[in-house]
């Protein structure tokens, strides 16, 4: 009863914000309860409890079985006949899909826009945008229909939602989730990622998905009231004026909070930052131009003009300069790991310059323009797709306006639970899911409006 | 120029802006590798640092 119980709950939910925000491109119903009752009536036996039963959502890349995903493009790719790994691992686990979630046309923008789709839309405010690539990921979870969600994060595609719409966003290691059965964006940088209200959630489902068993990267701390005690944490201070004062006062939040529990909070600079987002930059777009060369040639028109022309970019870029942004990285991550995370745990930073803007002032899919703006936002979460070390977006409040804000947490490779370790003292202390969106009671009419014929 | 030939141009003028950016960032970072700076070398710092 627990698994339809919650299956029927959450698709109740997900049928009533659908309207008002777009978050789904499938919501399957018949599916989710034929396999909730499947599970009522014989769990596996070694499946984490938080797991069984729990009803989930996934952005529409991955292959589930009777099932090819979209990608949020009305570009027809070939036909994929094995599930994705994900899909797999999380049947396994005892979860229940309840369906598939928007997403920027082949998660290559962070915005939530989409012209095949329409746009998904914030849950704490519809005019706001809810960030992409895994927009319906950070919606669905951020309105409280699913409690957990997989996206996939090539620059920082679920960390950007996550913060914009106030939930978790986990891209691990690089390479510690398959990405099989996934529609690749650019493979050197993708990294399957999952959203969570709740840090223990969000663990069960990494430990799923990584057939890995709870290994803390530290021992337990002595004092309760100081559960992060002997960790060392990094203040990025190298933010110059790109910040808003909001974004910058989650920064001053999470380090006061950091002190109260126990932590050593210093500051830190990131060597190489602005290197290591000009070699991610021509990595992913000439790994995309690749992938996306016979299809782009096939079906030029059915691609979205900006999704066209960050694929042209790709092309232009000589085999020489993707090799050498590849060359780089070795290095980078080496400086990195002997400098900075010799002396750190963790290093905080802003997740993106602002806060949720308003959709409106954000470059439409069908702009060109939309090449040139997206490197802004992706300052501070591409690097570490170069790097490929973990990395977390933590909420830690509203602004007065009532939107989340967040910050980054990044830790050196495998120490994925290192990051929800303090991430899980971080919620504990903030209690910033206590805290939700309300589903409109006279209903999403009232917000979105009808179309009407025009008079004459 | 028909409408669709103006907005390929504006396609394909936007895309050399940012290539031409791209490929600026990369000279810069040219002068920071060593001739011993292979490829795939970060494939293998990753997958030590996971034993390590």
């Amino acid at each position: 009863v627990k698994a339809v119980a919650a299956t029927e709950d959450a698709l109740q939910l997900a049928h009533a914000w659908q309207p008002l925000l777009n978050c789904f491109v499938s919501i399957d119903d018949t599916d989710a309860l034929t396999r909730a009752a499947q599970v009522d009536a014989g769990a596996p036996a070694t499946a984490d409890p938080r797991l069984v039963g729990l009803p989930v959502a996934y952005k529409d890349v991955f292959v589930r079985p009777g099932r090819q995903p979209g990608a949020g493009s009305a570009v027809t790719l070939p036909a994929a006949t094995q599930p994705a790994a994900v899909d797999i691992a999380l049947r396994e686990a005892g979860t229940v899909v309840i369906g598939s979630l928007h997403l920027d046309e082949f998660s290559y923008a962070v915005t939530g826009r989409n012209e095949i789709l329409g746009d998904c839309r914030n849950p704490w405010n519809v005019s706001r945008a809810p960030g992409g690539s895994s927009s319906g990921a950070a919606a669905a979870v951020a309105a409280r229909i699913v409690p957990l969600a997989v996206g996939t994060d090539t620059g920082g595609s679920v960390r950007i939602p996550a913060a914009w719409c106030g939930v978790l966003g986990f891209k691990p290691t690089y390479s510690a989730i398959s990405t099989a059965g996934m529609v690749p964006l650019a493979p050197s940088h993708d990294t399957v990622g999952l959203l969570a209200l709740d840090v223990d959630v969000l663990a069960a489902g990494y430990r799923a998905l990584t057939a890995r068993a709870a290994r803390p990267d530290r021992s337990a701390p002595a004092d309760p009231a100081r559960p992060l005690a002997g960790l060392t944490v990094g203040r990025l201070t190298d933010i110059g004026q790109v910040v808003d004062a909001e974004v910058s006062g989650a920064m001053d939040v999470a380090t006061d909070v950091f002190v109260q529990l126990g932590a050593v909070v210093d500051e830190a600079s990131m060597p190489d930052l602005d290197h290591c987002n000009a070699a991610a930059a021509v990595i992913t777009a000439s790994e995309a131009a690749a992938l996306h060369a016979a299809t782009l040639e096939e079906q030029p028109a059915r691609y979205q003009a900006g999704t066209r022309t960050r694929l042209l970019v790709g092309q232009l870029l000589p085999a020489v300069d993707y090799v050498d942004a590849l060359r780089f990285r070795a290095r980078a991550m080496r400086r990195v790991v002997d400098g900075p995370f010799s002396r750190l745990d963790v290093l905080i930073t802003p997740v993106t310059p602002t806060v949720a803007p308003e959709l409106a002032t954000l470059p439409p899919p069908s702009s060109p323009q939309i090449a040139a703006d997206t490197g802004s936002l992706l300052q501070f979460t591409r690097p570490f797709n170069f790097l490929g070390f973990p990395s977390l977006s933590v909420p830690v409040g509203f602004t007065a306006g009532g939107l989340p804000v967040a910050v980054q947490l990044t830790a050196a490779p495998w120490h994925d639970e290192l990051l929800l370790d303090v991430a899980r003292a971080l919620q504990d202390a903030i209690r910033w899911a206590d805290r939700r969106p309300v589903l409109p009671a006279n209903g999403p009419r009232h917000v979105v409006a009808p179309v009407t014929a025009k008079k004459g | 120029m028909s409408d669709r030939d103006e907005a390929r141009t504006a396609e394909e003028s936007a895309a050399a802006a940012v290539a031409a950016e791209l490929i600026a960032g990369i000279r810069e970072i040219r002068r920071d590798l060593q001739i011993s700076d292979g490829p795939w070398e970060w494939l293998r710092c990753l997958s030590d640092w996971k034993t390590a």
